[in-house]
């Protein structure tokens, strides 16, 4: 039997987090820690994260050279490895939010208002 | 994107520089969690466990690093060094196997390789280039075999009339003579249309090649020289442009040099090009005549671009057929005969030569000889794999995947083979060239570690390594042992080795298999060398010099006996060399075959119509001496009937058999060809050998000859006391001493003319034996492995036999029921592949039936044996198993 918090938490679409994480970025450079809040903070803690899967995500991105990192100093003076967004981040960035707002609103579409007893 | 991709090589990151990374991770969260007020505790653990599994993220972010794959990969193979180098004795036995399968194909490629598989040098769009061959109904309408030589105006047909062609060139291959006397020389010369150089898209090192008007050869005498025939008789002189060299009495300009390696299509060295036209100087007057019929030129047509080879045969077909429109066997022959279109490449034709189809024979058994090594070489990784349960167990239960596991296995083998391949290629400097010399001794072999050796041999030895370890890795990778990794012994008794035992019964079959084949070719070798070809070939000498055509001579009585003149002065010189015993002379020799010459017996039925007609020898005095051969009634000839008016003949039994002859056979009066009196048969002789030695004997009627017209000699015979050879050079200089000028003198010993129809025997039999024994070899190897294996496996089970007083008796009776069981199935599939396979090699054999029971039976008995001697030492190490010893390592 489902808990309550997984039910109201919807876990990650596959390849969705690497659209979460260009987002967060598009906002300004992030350690891992900071882009993993980031993203519960701004779904108002409805998208589950394990915290695990974020670097090989933040390696593939960084393989596919849409981010660029570097080691830092934290807020809280903590020794942190930084991430931002590159030119052609940004641009997979725009590409992927444009596919997925079409996605999303097609399956808007077919699901129509929401059916009484539903 | 290469560059971008060695960028990343150079600038991954560090694991430590990731496992960093996470610990800040961590360690924030843990300070985050904290100020929320868990204890430091608790924080840490819940951090951790936010986080998931730190090592997986770590080994995940290792294996996606750039050259993670080639890093295991080096770790596999020094893995695998290391195990190949604790086990020197499996490593040495897997090495040499791989060494001699892979070496088989090695020693075989070269040959099969300029046969078979390469197209000829410089000749570009081979592929739309065909040879044409001719295919006419035989005596019972069947189609009889394929041939490829056509008259010239077959040619100028095809040439003109078939649209589908790009073009049509036509070649003859012929030895001529050039120079004279003492510094005269046969060189291996092509006469080819002008087309020929533009359709094989060649071009001439230096100068040119022919004009399109020089086909005919009748303004002046032009040549190209070979490259190697350029470098070797003129130095490789650029200025040779212009000079000229003597074909057969007669001075051709050079104007091209062609370039190196160039044969044409054969695979024959060449030494020399010239225009078809010289064939009507060499061969005959009417050669090029549109409307002669004979049969000496070879045509080559090249298809336009996209042109089905289908629809290009069934139109020379109709061309060819028109050709012969006229002709009173249209009806019967022309009208039914269909023109092959067939590769480029000889050998894959619809008629290629003996040597040709022993290669491929061969070449056939060399794979079946890695097959062998493969499988030996898997029995000994699956015996193996067997010992290093352990080992493996270990790696599963630690994580490695199953996939990583076979992998190992499969690296090793590659390991292995890669190993035999550098024995093979060493060997193969030897081997190949020994076999491209014996197989094809007049092509120019040169490099013999060519690059498509190399590949070849790096190609068959990775894919036998993986062949051959491909089971074992997958045995390996599946097995559980989970059980093993307790005891370190199977302890559900011994492994029952299905696999092992089928291997090693495929072994023993193709063992089996190779040396049946071996047994036929020996014995057929032994039989063709058995057979009596009525002459004495070892002492025997032929002299031929090169005073002309003979059909010129034919028909000029005044020349021909001018020219008979020179060669009875030749043959008293000859007579006088010391250490010469016999010498005679003849028109029409042994290998020589002669013209035929009808024969009627007075009062004999008239002759059946397409029955044989002898060969006519018109023979000088001493003949049959020197020649060897014997009389079996009646008397040779004497002085008295060495004259004009002479009428007396000598037959073989073969003539006198098929043609009744009265008295015996020496009948007083058979009628000899136009001679209308009587001629009498005075000695019957032994049959003799015609042209080929496993062809019909026993059609030859012997004439003095003087008492037949005047035709030119051809062939002095001499019979020497020793060595024929060493004889050759004084020979040489007292035959010139007549004729100083002669344009060519061809000296040779018989078994020259032997030695050549004997290789696809002597072939079959020397390799059929040597992969026999190989085979042999290996499987006795792989036995002794396995039964050796068995023993060590099962000494447990021996110590408490002996512990309970079994005597030593039974030990050695279960290991060689072991290996005779494997040996019989193994020997009893062999024979039943030997019986099918038999059919195949039939038409190979001379005098021996494709399933002699003797060779099967023999072969079968040596395999039995061999199997006993290999499972002896296991079974002696059987008997010395001390219970007390075995019995405690429990």
């Amino acid at each position: 039997m489902p808990t309550r918090e997984t039910r109201e938490r919807a876990a990650l679409l596959q390849g969705t987090l690497d659209l979460l994480i260009l987002r967060t970025l598009a906002l300004g450079a992030h350690h891992g820690h900071g882009i993993t809040l980031a993203i519960q903070h701004s779904s108002q803690g409805a998208l589950l994260i394990d915290h695990g899967s974020l670097y090989p995500a933040l390696q593939r991105l960084e393989a596919a050279g849409w981010v660029r990192a570097e080691w830092g100093v934290s807020d809280n003076n903590r020794r942190a490895r930084f991430y931002e967004l590159t030119a052609a981040g940004r641009k997979q960035l725009a590409r992927e939010a444009s596919e997925w707002r079409r996605l999303a609103g097609a399956v808007a579409l077919v699901l129509g208002p929401e059916l009484s007893g539903g | 994107m290469r560059w971008k991709r060695l960028l990343r090589w150079f600038r991954r990151r560090s694991d430590d520089d990731f496992a960093d990374e996470i610990e800040s991770h961590l360690s924030m969260e843990e300070e985050r969690l904290r100020r929320s007020g868990m204890s430091a505790d608790e924080a840490r653990f819940a951090a951790r466990r936010a986080f998931g599994n730190a090592t997986a993220r770590r080994e995940e972010f290792h294996e996606r690093q750039p050259g993670a794959r080639f890093e295991s990969f080096a770790q596999d193979v020094r893995y695998g060094l290391r195990s190949m180098r604790h086990t020197p004795v499996f490593t040495a036995i897997a090495v040499a196997s791989f060494a001699i399968g892979i070496g088989a194909n090695t020693t075989m490629f070269g040959a099969v390789d300029a046969l078979l598989v390469r197209t000829p040098d410089h000749v570009r769009d081979a592929d739309r280039i065909y040879r044409a061959y001719f295919q006419m109904p035989d005596r019972d309408g069947k189609p009889a075999p394929a041939w490829p030589q056509q008259g010239y105006k077959t040619y100028v047909a095809l040439r003109d009339s078939v649209k589908g062609l790009e073009s049509v060139a036509a070649f003859w291959t012929q030895k001529v003579s050039s120079g004279r006397g003492a510094d005269a020389r046969s060189i291996d010369a092509v006469a080819v249309t002008p087309s020929w150089f533009s359709m094989l898209g060649v071009q001439p090192a230096l100068g040119r090649f022919f004009l399109p008007t020089e086909e005919r050869d009748e303004t002046e005498h032009v040549a190209v020289l070979g490259y190697d025939a350029w470098r070797g008789w003129f130095n490789g002189d650029s200025a040779v442009l212009g000079r000229t060299i003597d074909v057969a009495g007669a001075p051709y300009t050079i104007v091209g040099v062609a370039p190196a390696r160039f044969t044409g299509i054969n695979v024959n060295r060449v030494d020399l090009w010239l225009p078809l036209g010289v064939s009507t100087r060499l061969l005959s007057p009417g050669a090029m005549d549109p409307r002669m019929g004979s049969y000496w030129l070879e045509i080559v047509a090249k298809g336009r671009a996209g042109v089905p080879v289908g629809q290009l045969a069934s139109d020379a077909t109709r061309v060819y057929r028109n050709v012969w429109r006229d002709s009173p066997r249209y009806e019967t022959t022309f009208g039914k005969s269909t023109v092959l279109l067939g590769s480029v490449i000889a050998a894959r034709g619809p008629a290629p030569n003996a040597d040709a189809t022993v290669s491929r024979w061969v070449a056939a058994v060399s794979l079946l000889v890695l097959l062998i090594a493969s499988a030996n070489v898997a029995n000994l990784l699956l015996l193996r794999g067997l010992t290093r349960s352990r080992e493996v167990a270990l790696r599963l239960s630690l994580g490695a995947t199953r996939w990583r596991v076979a992998r190992q296995w499969l690296v090793e083998g590659a390991l292995l083979a890669a190993g035999g391949a550098v024995a093979a290629i060493a060997l193969a400097r030897w081997t190949s060239s020994a076999m491209l010399t014996f197989l094809l001794p007049q092509a120019q072999h040169e490099g013999i570690l060519s690059v498509r050796l190399l590949l070849f041999t790096a190609t068959v030895a990775l894919g036998t390594g993986i062949l051959a370890s491909v089971i074992p890795a997958f045995v390996a990778a599946r097995r559980n042992f989970a059980p093993l990794l307790g005891t370190g012994r199977a302890t559900s008794g011994p492994a029952r080795l299905a696999l092992q035992r089928v291997l090693l019964g495929a072994q023993v079959a193709l063992a089996m298999l190779l040396m049946v084949g071996a047994g036929l070719f020996v014995i057929s070798l032994r039989n063709v060398q058995a057979i009596d070809l009525g002459i004495n070939v070892d002492r025997v000498l032929y002299v031929q010099p090169d005073f002309g055509s003979a059909r010129k001579l034919s028909r000029d009585r005044n020349a021909a006996a001018a020219v008979n003149a020179s060669y009875r002065a030749m043959l008293e010189q000859v007579r006088r060399v010391p250490g010469v015993a016999d010498a005679s002379f003849s028109a029409g020799s042994a290998f020589g075959g002669g013209s035929a010459i009808s024969l009627q017996r007075r009062g004999g039925p008239p002759l059946a119509p397409g029955s044989r007609v002898p060969f006519l020898r018109a023979v000088g005095p001493d003949y049959f001496e020197t020649i060897g051969t014997s009389l079996v009634r009646g008397r040779f000839f004497t002085a008295a009937d060495h004259q004009p008016n002479a009428r007396v003949a000598i037959v073989d039994e073969g003539t006198a058999k098929q043609y009744q002859l009265a008295g015996g056979g020496l009948d007083p009066c058979v009628y000899l060809g136009s001679r209308s009196d009587c001629t009498e048969v005075v000695g019957i002789v032994k049959n003799s050998v015609l042209w080929d030695i496993i062809g019909d004997k026993g059609s030859i009627v012997y004439l003095p000859f003087e008492s037949w017209d005047d035709m030119p000699i051809g062939t002095l015979e001499i019979r020497t006391a020793g060595d024929p050879t060493r004889l050759i050079p004084a020979i040489r200089r007292a035959a010139l001493s007549v004729s100083p000028d002669l344009p060519w003198l061809d000296i040779f010993p018989l078994s020259e003319r032997v030695a050549p129809q004997l290789k696809p025997w002597r072939l079959g039999a020397s390799m059929f034996t040597a992969f026999g024994v190989l085979a042999l070899c290996l499987a006795a190897v792989g036995l002794y492995g396995l039964l050796s294996y068995m023993v060590t496996q099962r000494t447990y089970e021996i110590g408490i036999r002996k512990a309970l007083g079994a005597p030593s008796g039974g030990v050695v009776r279960m290991v060689l029921r072991s290996a005779l069981g494997m040996a019989v199935i193994g020997v009893a599939i062999g024979v039943v592949a030997a019986l099918g396979a038999g059919r195949l090699i039939a038409s190979q054999l001379y005098g021996v039936s494709p399933r002699d029971p003797l060779v099967i039976l023999l072969c079968a008995a040596v395999l039995v044996a061999v199997a006993i001697v290999a499972s002896l030492a296991p079974a002696v190490r059987a008997t010395r198993v001390d219970p007390l010893v075995a019995l405690r390592s429990e």
